[in-house]
């Protein structure tokens, strides 16, 4: 056409940004994930195998928020409950006889979904910071409901007796092949989250978070669509919970303080926003910067604090020039 | 005669004080392109996000292919078979032209409630989507990125997103505005094309548009319906000479 700007979308400065957002690449940082239990394994240091597993944790609940927050515009403030629900669920079944991860996995999403599910009916009636406010209202309420729970150890949390069975083996006392479950688990939620982002409903829930009154107008109703979301993000929350209850075998209410949340955000934030698979970066960088720090003093929050701001200041110059463009 | 497609009864609507709405009745015919003209802030837009759904009308009821609609929210009525071009364009800005009137396809083609299946491998609503933005001259523009295309062509694209809902009546506020001469006569030309076929309520300052599209021609002043009839009535009218036309001569 006559008038079109025939050179805007040839603009693009690197053909690299493409490429890192591209679902791909988030298989790459996934294997590069699953090199490092193998490494640590080799090279004698077990700590390192740990650390792969709780970035693999961490990327798994990011990964969930990062769908509904990065992808649909939904800052939930509160990701931490369904992800602790995922926890309780497995502590909750192992003291009623259901050692199995064959159960208490596909139990604990369902409870982090049925959480978000039903908490998600009061919250998604409202924008903006209101959502924010009352995701975080209700999952403090959660966190509270847990404390008082003295059959379960109330405030101070409990030990979980064993790590799951699977299939009534006991594979996963190897932290090498819980290692490469979590990494699993990851890869599984990776490669379905952008199946469901490509699909129908997928296109319609980003649709969403760009342009809702436009949606409207075309005859979609976001409260269901957004409703659907984020239960099924809270399900997947809780399925990183679940594991973080097998690898550390314990559980508290702590897993769903609010800072928690703070953390899964940050961790998006880190990761861009965008693509599912940047959640795997945010872990990483949070996790090591915290491990690194921690060490260092025990007030690390102070440096990581001003060090955030300065990565995501950045992250709106430096780093989105060599990424080239908004979004892909 | 025919039922009317949109039927307007005694609208009224205030904000705050300020009658924006008044007392508004009006027909589209089906087939019918119906102008609504009128100087700036005469409530065009405001009477159109009250057929729409956006706005509730403080009293008057909207009638819609026969059902009282006054009720019913913005997504329902769409629903109906009511599509809308917005005065300020208004795509999905990340997605690409033929993203944005597939999603457009997809509201009229099944339940959104589908979650594996890639939605660009539907071809049935992928075609669709094509032939509509060929048919508004963005087939080349295809996997433009929304907010990449100039101003004239996201009119067009909303226009092609419309048109692809296959809808029962069409609500276009000011598709012309900002659009070059060219772009002006291709739309234009486009929606002469559809006369006779689909029903339009089209708000447009711009005169030649007007009397080269209407069937009818409704002058809205200060809220209120000053003028009504045929093109060649309203030419001639001395109230609407007076009101709004011989304003725009030295506007
Ligand atoms: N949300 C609102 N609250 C208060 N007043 C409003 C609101 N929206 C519009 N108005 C006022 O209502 C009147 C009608 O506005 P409207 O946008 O419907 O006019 P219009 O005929 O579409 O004008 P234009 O030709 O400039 O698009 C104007 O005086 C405007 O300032
Ligand atoms: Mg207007």
């Amino acid at each position: 056409m006559a008038t079109a700007p025939a050179a805007n979308d040839n603009a693009r400065p690197s053909r690299l940004g493409p490429f890192l957002r591209s679902p791909a690449f988030g298989l790459v940082l996934v294997a590069l994930l699953a090199a490092a239990p193998a490494a640590a394994v080799l090279l004698g240091q077990p700590f390192w195998l740990t650390m792969a597993t709780r970035v693999a944790i961490f990327a798994l609940a990011a990964l969930s928020l990062s769908f509904i927050l990065g992808q649909g515009g939904l800052v939930s403030f509160g990701h931490a409950a369904p992800f602790g629900i995922g926890a309780y669920a497995v502590l909750i079944l192992a003291d009623l006889g259901f050692t199995d991860a064959l159960v208490a996995f596909p139990v604990a999403f369902l409870a982090g979904a049925l959480f978000s599910g039903v908490t998600g009916t009061v919250a998604l009636r409202t924008r903006g910071v209101y959502f924010i406010m009352i995701t975080l209202a209700l999952a403090q309420m959660a966190f509270f409901t847990f404390t008082s729970l003295s059959a379960y150890g109330g405030d101070d949390g409990m030990t979980l007796w064993a790590r799951s069975t699977v299939a009534g083996q006991k594979w996963l006392k190897n932290d090498l092949t819980f290692a490469y479950l979590a990494i699993g688990l990851l890869a599984l939620f990776l490669v379905l989250g952008n199946r469901v982002l490509a699909s129908r409903f997928g296109r319609v829930f980003r649709g969403l978070k760009e342009n809702e009154s436009r949606l409207a107008a075309l005859g979609y109703d976001a409260y269901p669509v957004r409703l659907v979301a984020y239960a099924l993000a809270g399900g997947v929350a809780a399925v990183a919970g679940a594991l973080l209850a097998n690898q550390t075998e314990f559980v508290s209410p702590a897993y769903m303080a609010w800072q928690r949340s703070g953390d899964l955000i940050v961790m998006v934030v880190l990761g861009g926003l965008g693509p599912l698979h940047g959640a795997i970066v945010g872990a990483a960088v949070v996790l090591v910067v915290e491990e690194t720090l921690s060490h260092l003093t025990e007030h690390w929050k102070i440096i990581f604090g001003p060090l955030l701001i300065l990565i995501v200041l950045l992250r709106g110059g430096l780093i989105a020039r060599i990424l080239g463009g908004r979004r892909g | 005669m025919a039922d009317p497609i949109l039927k307007l009864d005694d609208l009224s609507k205030n904000f705050g004080a300020l009658p924006v709405t008044r007392h508004v009745s009006l027909e589209v015919l089906p087939g019918e392109i119906h102008a609504v003209i009128g100087p700036n802030g005469a409530g065009k837009t405001t009477l159109i996000n009250q057929i729409s759904g956006v706005l509730k009308p403080d009293r008057g009821r909207v009638l819609f292919a026969g059902q009282d609609v006054t009720r019913l929210g913005v997504a329902a009525r769409a629903r109906l078979g009511l599509a809308r071009i917005f005065q300020i364009s208004s795509v999905v800005a990340g997605f690409s032209a033929q993203e944005n009137v597939a999603l457009a396809a997809q509201a009229k083609a099944g339940s959104s409630f589908r979650f594996l299946k890639p939605a660009r491998a539907d071809r049935a609503i992928e075609d669709k989507a094509a032939e509509s933005l060929a048919a508004v001259g963005l087939a080349r523009r295809a996997d433009v990125a929304a907010a990449l295309l100039s101003h004239g062509e996201k009119r067009a694209l909303e226009l092609a997103m419309a048109l692809v809902q296959a809808p029962r009546l069409v609500l276009l506020d000011e598709p012309m505005a900002g659009t070059g001469k060219a772009e002006t006569e291709r739309l234009t030309e486009l929606l002469a094309g559809l006369r006779g076929r689909l029903p339009m309520l089209l708000i447009e300052h711009d005169m030649a548009t007007v009397f080269a599209l209407a069937d009818r021609i409704t002058v809205l002043v200060e809220g209120a319906v000053a003028a009504s009839g045929s093109p060649e009535a309203i030419r001639n009218d001395p109230v609407v000479r007076r009101a709004y036309l011989g304003e725009d001569a030295h506007a």
